[in-house]
């Protein structure tokens, strides 16, 4: 008997199981003749406007079928900022344009360099998110909260279908053309959201932000780099303070990751280096040469000049002003004492007052800080960051021996629109 | 006390056997026969020319599923007369109300004296067969069409369609569009037209205050000039 029911259950199983296999891909094909026909109807999109305000200032959509975003209303996956996903890897390598293949993106940086390395590569950090609330403005999905689900999975395969890249550029050149100018938009308004939010910046190893561009000279992606004088055999992390200083304090204004190696292969090819590693005239003649425009077209941002102070020039309580409130980023050149036994370069990007007493954030390209003396007079600033240290006016100004003043905001960014019309990826599909 | 022989237990563990047997091949029957009824209920539409059920007009109320009556196919108006659908499609316009602009995608049908895109009726081929679509589908792709108009439209769950028609020649119904951001309220009326073989989409679209009565004549009296099969 009991042998018997088990048979019924069986043969009712069988037979749930046929109707559900024969359900379900004609189910399929039912919703595949429906779309076929949805993704053929035209868009005259007179209703309405493409146009959003961000930070006053007009943008374009970027726009789709309402049935694309009905489609995807439902994923079968999402994975979250703080969570670490192998599909946030894929995402992040399509999206990044600093790699060997350049595949995609190459006219812009939606992740950086410090975002695919390999401890971070599927770690879902804050930039990813910040760009991820970007593409979702210019899609008109504002409020969708940040996740990599099927829907974002999809707006990603567009624009990177419409980015450019060597096959794109080989055999859809009028699309470039077309998209070129609202990607560009994309990217800055991505870029301006993180300034104005202040995490701007690199992704540290541990997947934090570092809330400012910084890079060492002691990282082993290119601390073995040979950056000699007079064949001496030296490297980036023996002599290159002052390559990583100028990456920190360039990319901070223009925006954009530009690594020590860059620094140090325009300080080779023009022939700066020093006994001592980089003259102070270094950094008013690379921004001159190679930076004051790098990246103006894309951002409208600007590097000047920077102006060269020596100790008797300073005045520490105007400094504290101009770096504290007016958004001035300096290196200063220090000399042997708290910081170094030789001489050495480091980067001043913030002032603040810390229980009752004022101190410089400063960004030491080496990261070491049992060197450091003078312990009563810096202070640890708990970012986990051991190339950040705060350093009081006074022990700065004794081991000081010149600085280079940049005297602009590095919190500035000139937003403006690039695209004339809003575009739709109807003829794409999906 | 009931003596039970071998040969009774045999024959009771055989019946029992054949049972088994024959509810096992029952079940694989009704599996094989409820699995057709599956098949035929999906594919239905697919080979039976589509499910027809009473049409209603906007209020509801059931409407003729008759082909086309002459007053239909007969346009009461003069004016220019375009053939679509390789001369399967007749739309008939007042060319001095009416400015008719095609491209690739559409045949479109604008006032002269109006500066802005709107009202307008624009007419589209779709890739499909009128015959081949649920009701569901077909008010899908209704809400669609209206939905093509908008930066913003309105969800397709939000959207009520009034259906007017619905037999094998054409599906009809009207939407009642609400003010969306700057775009005002407007009235949407879609066609999907079975033409020969072929799926022609219709949709006239007026906002609210520029009702244009050249336009929803030429739009009422599009046709197709052969019968649909």
């Amino acid at each position: 008997m009991k042998h018997s029911f088990a048979l019924r259950a069986l043969a009712l199983l069988l037979c749930a199981a046929s109707l559900l296999g024969l359900s379900l891909p004609a189910q399929a094909e039912t919703d595949s003749y429906v779309e076929s026909i949805l993704e053929r109807i035209a868009l005259p999109k007179v209703m309405g406007t493409g146009v959003f305000e961000f930070e006053g200032v007009a943008f374009r959509r970027l726009y789709l079928p309402e049935y694309v975003f009905e489609r995807y209303a439902d994923s079968s996956f999402a994975v979250y900022p703080g969570e670490t996903d192998d599909r946030v890897g894929e995402i992040k390598r399509i999206l990044n344009s600093d790699k060997a293949s350049d595949l995609y993106f190459l006219e812009n940086e939606l992740v950086t360099y410090t975002q695919i390395r390999p401890e971070v590569v599927n770690f879902f950090d804050d930039h990813l998110a910040t760009l991820f609330e970007t593409i979702y403005l210019f899609f008109g999905l504002e409020g969708k909260a940040p996740c990599l689900d099927e829907l974002t999975c999809y707006l990603i395969d567009l624009l990177k279908n419409v980015s450019k890249s060597k096959d794109n550029l080989a055999n859809h050149p009028e699309i470039i053309a077309d998209y070129r100018d609202i990607l560009h938009d994309m990217e800055a308004v991505y870029k301006y959201k993180l300034t104005k939010n202040g995490t701007q910046g690199t992704i540290a190893r541990s997947g934090e932000t570092d809330n400012m561009y910084y890079f060492a000279q002691t990282d082993p992606d290119w601390a073995a780099t040979p950056f000699e004088y007079e064949h001496n055999g030296d490297t980036i992390k023996d002599r290159g303070c002052g390559c990583a200083c100028a990456s920190m304090v360039i990319s901070t204004y223009h925006k954009v990751e530009i690594t020590p190696r860059w620094m140090c292969t325009f300080a080779i090819q023009d022939n700066w280096p020093v006994s001592y590693g980089l003259p102070d005239e270094y950094f008013p003649g690379i921004v001159d040469k190679y930076y004051s425009s790098l990246e103006t077209e894309r951002y409208g941002t600007v590097v000047h000049t920077p102006k060269l102070l020596y100790k008797s020039e300073l005045d520490m309580t105007t400094l504290a002003d101009q770096i504290g409130n007016q958004g001035y980023l300096a290196i200063i050149h220090v000399v042997r004492g708290a910081f170094t036994s030789q001489e050495h370069y480091m980067v001043l990007a913030d002032y603040k007052e810390i229980d009752g007493s004022g101190y410089f954030l400063v960004a030491d390209p080496y990261v070491q800080p049992s060197r450091y003396s003078s312990l009563d007079q810096l202070r640890d600033t708990g970012t986990g960051n051991d190339g950040l240290i705060y350093a009081t006016a006074d022990v700065l100004y004794r081991d000081c021996k010149a600085l280079l003043l940049f005297e602009q905001d590095r919190n500035d960014f000139p937003l403006f629109c690039r695209a004339e019309t809003p575009l739709t990826f109807a003829a794409i599909g999906g | 006390m009931e003596h039970i022989t071998p040969q009774y237990k045999r024959g009771k563990y055989i019946r029992r056997r054949n049972r088994k047997k024959r509810i096992v091949i029952l079940c694989l029957c009704a599996a094989v026969v409820l699995a057709a009824a599956a098949l035929l209920f999906f594919f239905r539409d697919r080979l039976f020319g589509g499910s027809e059920p009473a049409p209603t007009d906007a209020s509801g109320t059931p409407i003729s599923t008759e082909a086309p009556t002459e007053e239909a196919t007969e346009a009461p108006i003069s004016g220019r007369e375009v053939t679509l659908a390789d001369g399967k499609l007749l739309l008939t316009y007042d060319s001095d109300a009416l400015t008719l602009i095609k491209d690739a995608e559409l045949t479109t049908l604008l006032g002269k004296s109006s500066v802005a895109d709107t009202p307008r009726v624009d007419i589209q081929k779709l890739p499909g067969k009128l015959g081949m679509l649920r009701d569901s589908e077909l008010e899908r792709i209704a809400i669609a069409l209206m939905q093509a108009y908008y930066y913003h439209p309105q969800h397709t769950a939000d959207v009520e369609l009034a259906v007017s028609r619905n037999d094998s020649h054409e599906f009809a119904g009207t939407m009642q569009v609400p003010a969306i951001d700057d775009a005002p309220a407007a009235v949407c009326s879609v066609r999907l037209l079975a033409v020969g073989d072929e799926l022609w989409a219709a949709v006239l679209l007026q906002p609210e205050g520029t009702e244009n009565a050249a336009l929803v004549n030429a739009f009422r009296w599009l046709t197709p000039t052969e019968e649909n099969g």
